[in-house]
């Protein structure tokens, strides 16, 4: 927050968007609305606003990455062994077995009636894009909140989306691996003006013998990817997380796709070289 | 027998065989003439297909082909938008990141004592940094 008088108002206000966001599109809640809808094949599902929102931003990706970002990898998340909560997954080994992506076009929404239907045995993950849409949707709500004067900055576990003016020097933000590495861990300052700044990888969220959550809708399994670790900056967290989560399943194609939008990006490979794209700074390793 | 004689001679009948001949045929050609009549009227008296389709008359000049081809309702491909063509695409930032200040600027201490300014509002804190990375 640039004031941080508004600040308990806003932090109010992002707890209260995020416990309706993870009551409609929690995959690991029994009694949310996502979960209803997967155990609802065949037949058309009533879903609330928000749930519907969030079903629209997941086409919308999908449709935008030519499919790579598919909501409908769930059954695959499944079988890789990402079943729970991922604090609840234990480190024994574990067959992974491809299973093949039924592939977004087969959810049909329709907002007229407000109505979802998935054919029968379609699972649904919004894991992809329903954070960064709740990082975009809190930081509004935050704003709001606060006052139009004031600069608010949400980070939901490293996907950030800011709000409102800048301070004077920018947003101070710290790429890296993981959310939470310490400050000496590998990683580069940048300072954003506006917009949001996602990050995708690897290196975390891995269980089992290599598993991870970045399924590769073309194989339905855990994505083999050159980069361990994506950041890209966006006008929205939404988008910004779409272009880290199709960069890291496209592989060598990743550069030349997010230049071709325009979006600058932060690409580390497994041996630890990064390349950048589209205006992003020069990479300058930070081990304070 | 004198009459039956002259009713049947030769002659006579000969001149009977030409005329029936040449009713045959008269009435063979009123036939042929009246069939082609009626195909005629039969062949305009319900169109099923227009008259000079390009196919069928192949000596037409392109010009009229194109514009008789124009007339006819062809439903046009089904209309897929293209991903790549979609007006409605990610969005860049209005800027891109900019490279965090190395440092912090040193609080300004004067080399040799100065009047001392009269004190300004203490700058708002800045908010300390976010860390984004793979969660």
């Amino acid at each position: 927050m640039t004031e941080a008088a508004a600040l308990e108002v806003a932090r109010q206000a992002v707890v209260d968007e995020l416990e309706v966001l993870d009551a409609a599109c929690s995959r690991f809640r029994n009694d949310s609305e996502l979960s209803r809808l997967n155990r609802a094949g065949g037949c058309p599902f009533p879903a609330g606003p928000l749930l519907m929102e969030a079903i629209e931003v997941a086409l919308r990706a999908a449709r935008l990455s030519d499919g790579i970002v598919d909501p409908t990898i769930g059954e695959a998340l499944i079988l890789a062994g990402y079943d729970r909560d991922f604090a609840e997954l234990g480190d024994e080994p574990r067959l992974l077995v491809g299973r093949r992506v039924p592939g977004w076009s087969c959810v049909s929404v329709r907002r007229d009636r407000g109505t979802v239907l998935l054919p029968p045995g379609v699972v649904i993950d919004l894991g992809a894009t329903a954070k960064a849409l709740g990082a975009d949707r809190a930081a509004r709500a935050a704003a709001r909140a606060a006052g139009r004067s004031v600069g608010v900055l949400v980070n939901l576990g490293g996907d950030i989306s800011t709000r409102g003016p800048a301070p004077s020097r920018g947003w101070l933000v710290r790429v890296a691996d993981d959310h939470r590495a310490p400050p000496d861990a590998p990683g580069q300052m940048v300072t954003i003006a506006s917009g949001a700044l996602a990050t995708s990888s690897t290196t975390v969220r891995r269980w089992g013998a290599g598993a991870h959550h970045i399924i590769d809708p073309r194989t339905g399994m855990p994505a083999d990817s050159r980069w361990c670790t994506v950041s890209a900056a966006a006008a929205s967290c939404v988008d910004a997380n779409i272009a880290t989560t199709a960069a890291i399943v496209l592989g060598d194609e990743a550069p030349r796709w997010l230049a071709e939008r325009g979006l600058p990006a932060r690409l580390v490979d497994r041996s630890g070289d990064v390349i950048t794209t589209a205006g992003w700074p020069a990479a300058e390793a930070v081990a304070a | 027998m004198t009459d039956n004689a002259a009713r049947f001679s030769p002659s006579r009948r000969d001149r009977a065989i030409q005329r029936v001949r040449r009713a045959s045929w008269v009435v063979g050609a009123a036939t042929a003439g009246l069939a082609a009549a009626l195909s005629a009227v039969a062949a305009n008296a319900f169109k099923g297909h227009p008259h000079g389709t390009p196919a069928a008359s192949p000596h037409r000049s392109a010009k009229k082909a194109r514009r008789h081809v124009r007339r006819v309702a062809v439903p046009g491909p089904q209309h897929v938008p293209a991903i790549a063509a979609s007006t409605d695409g990610l969005t860049p930032p209005s800027s891109a990141p900019a490279p965090a200040p190395s440092t912090q600027p040193p609080p300004s201490a004067p080399a040799s004592p100065a009047p001392t300014p009269a004190p300004a509002p203490a700058p708002a804190p800045a908010p300390a940094p976010q860390t984004s990375g793979g969660s």
